[in-house]
């Protein structure tokens, strides 16, 4: 059950890995992401 | 044929179509109809980003997937999530200028010639069009499945539609039929992976019942080793892992329907919340999915005779559902496949429009009616394709995502961040990937240690666009001020 359990939170980490992304992203660029 | 049924999928239709002629309110312009005038939100652009990722192919290709060879399925998933993180590096730069279409990024940027771009811009189209063709063939599948009407009378149907709301509006019409579209298959995935769990009584009693199977999963197959079905690796080896990341990883960061989206967004930081919004959701979708396969094979241990395992989950909800949710799900399917013609459907007639705008001199209103004469003329093509197939398209389906991941991942994903990236680099690593991936392809598919050709290919590219930048010459300033000016 366990590597059966394993690849599942895997998935999920990949899966939210875009949100610290994004705030690192934010953080470090500011005002570029967000003008027009 | 269920009344439930019909009604259902005719409610679809009408509300589809209602939700385009809204749309299409916001087209003043050929830009308006070709990439959203740069100007979608949030919300649409989320939808129609993971609506557009998911098709009906997915949904029968997947499930079967896990139903055949168990939980190890989710490797694919895995991959094209992590295909997506860097898809969001890409739109962190991409962005920045504003592209109508995503093959224009090869003269923008590397300064390479008008006929480069048309050589890129035609091998997208082939390739869009002969997975416009799979999908399309999936519309027909599914009318004629949920209806036991003609399976011609369903890919008719499902085009005139789509052919309908893309002309009213564009870019615009896709994406907001791809919000009701996208909460539509959601939720019935959702119920499906609910089910599933609740059939079973949770996911311990799940894994230990799948555990145990050892039926073959069609008839005449070999038996399925036992304890394969809940194997986080299942057949796969390390090498073929790898391999299969670079297959699918590449393709997913800089598809073309994917890129397009970047380029439809507001701003970039609209860009990036899409990947950061639809990727939880995905996850949801993709276990729910993974869930319903492995009850069903519980459930129906092996196929029926004569049924592919892709058909594993219209099974289950035909068996175990009212007819209520059976119409339900069946519009989800066609709004799956739906939500990813409409876009493919769309950045064909994009790119078309940007090679042909060279030699036309017409008005805004000119341009706008070309534009959606070239859609019609993309459906009518696409249909007939699929209704009389020829050999060599479906010979010719196997290269479709190896070549667009071939075109465009090392020129976007290296080219956007490492300024010595030039032309040349461009250049070889394009053919280079092209050659090598399509005799892979040829010679030996994937008999050698189960090595991907596509991914093959995007290694010879990456590999050559790195080597042949560095010995030559370092691209003009001019080519480099729209993407690495510090604005």
């Amino acid at each position: 059950m366990g590597d059966f359990i394993a690849l599942m939170i895997f998935f999920l980490i990949c899966c939210i890995v875009p949100i610290p992304i994004y705030y690192i992203i934010r953080k470090r660029f500011g005002e570029l992401i967000r003008g027009e | 044929m269920s009344i439930e049924i019909l009604s259902i999928m005719i409610s679809y239709i009408v509300i589809v179509l209602l939700i385009g002629f809204y749309a299409a309110r916001y087209v003043k312009s050929s830009k308006d109809y070709l990439i959203a005038g740069h100007r979608l939100g949030l919300i649409p652009l989320t939808f129609t980003y993971f609506a557009t990722y998911f098709s009906a192919v997915s949904v029968f290709g997947f499930t079967g997937l896990v139903y055949r060879s168990g939980w190890s399925g989710l490797w694919l998933p895995v991959f094209w999530a992590t295909g997506s993180i860097m898809g969001m590096f890409i739109a962190l730069k991409l962005r920045r200028v504003k592209l109508i279409s995503p093959h224009e990024y090869f003269k923008v940027r590397f300064g390479l010639p008008y006929g480069f771009q048309v050589f890129v811009g035609l091998l997208t189209v082939v390739a869009l069009m002969v997975s416009l063709i799979v999908q399309i063939k999936s519309t027909g599948i599914v009318w004629s499945m949920a209806l036991g009407r003609a399976y011609e009378e369903g890919v008719f149907l499902s085009m005139i539609i789509i052919l309908i709301y893309v002309i009213a509006g564009g870019l615009y019409s896709v994406a907001y039929t791809d919000i009701f579209q996208g909460i539509m298959f959601t939720v019935m995935l959702i119920i499906g992976g609910v089910w599933a769990l609740l059939t079973t009584g949770g996911i311990g009693n799940l894994y230990t019942m799948v555990s145990r199977i050892s039926t073959p999963p069609t008839p005449g197959a070999s038996p399925t080793p036992s304890g394969l079905l809940t194997s986080a690796i299942g057949t796969y080896t390390f090498i073929s892992l790898l391999f299969l990341w670079l297959n699918w990883a590449p393709g997913v960061a800089a598809h073309v329907r994917y890129t397009q989206r970047i380029l439809a967004a507001r701003n970039i930081d609209l860009s990036l919340k899409m990947y950061v919004i639809a990727w939880p959701i995905l996850f949801i979708i993709y276990t729910c999915m993974a869930f319903t396969a492995l009850a069903g094979r519980i459930f129906i241990p092996t196929m029926p005779e004569g049924m592919s395992v892709d058909y594993i989950m219209p099974l289950i909800f035909g068996k175990y559902f009212p007819s209520i949710v059976v119409g339900l799900f069946y519009a989800c399917l066609l709004a799956a496949a739906m939500s990813t013609i409409d876009s493919e459907v769309q950045i064909c007639n994009s790119i078309v429009f940007i090679d042909m705008l060279r030699y036309l001199k017409l008005s805004e209103r000119g341009m706008l009616a070309v534009a959606r004469i070239l859609a019609v003329v993309i459906v009518i093509i696409c249909t007939l394709i699929t209704l009389y197939p020829l050999p060599i398209i479906i010979e010719f389906s196997a290269y479709c995502w190896g070549i667009l991941g071939v075109l465009y991942f090392a020129p976007m994903m290296i080219g956007l961040y490492w300024r010595r990236v030039n032309k040349w680099g461009v250049i070889s690593g394009v053919f280079g990937g092209l050659i090598v991936f399509a005799v892979w392809q040829m010679l030996w598919g994937t008999r050698i240690y189960g090595i991907q050709p596509f991914g093959v290919g995007v290694l010879v590219s990456i590999l050559l666009t790195i080597i042949i930048s560095a010995v030559t010459k370092p691209p003009p300033e001019e080519c480099l001020k729209m993407y690495f000016s510090s604005r």
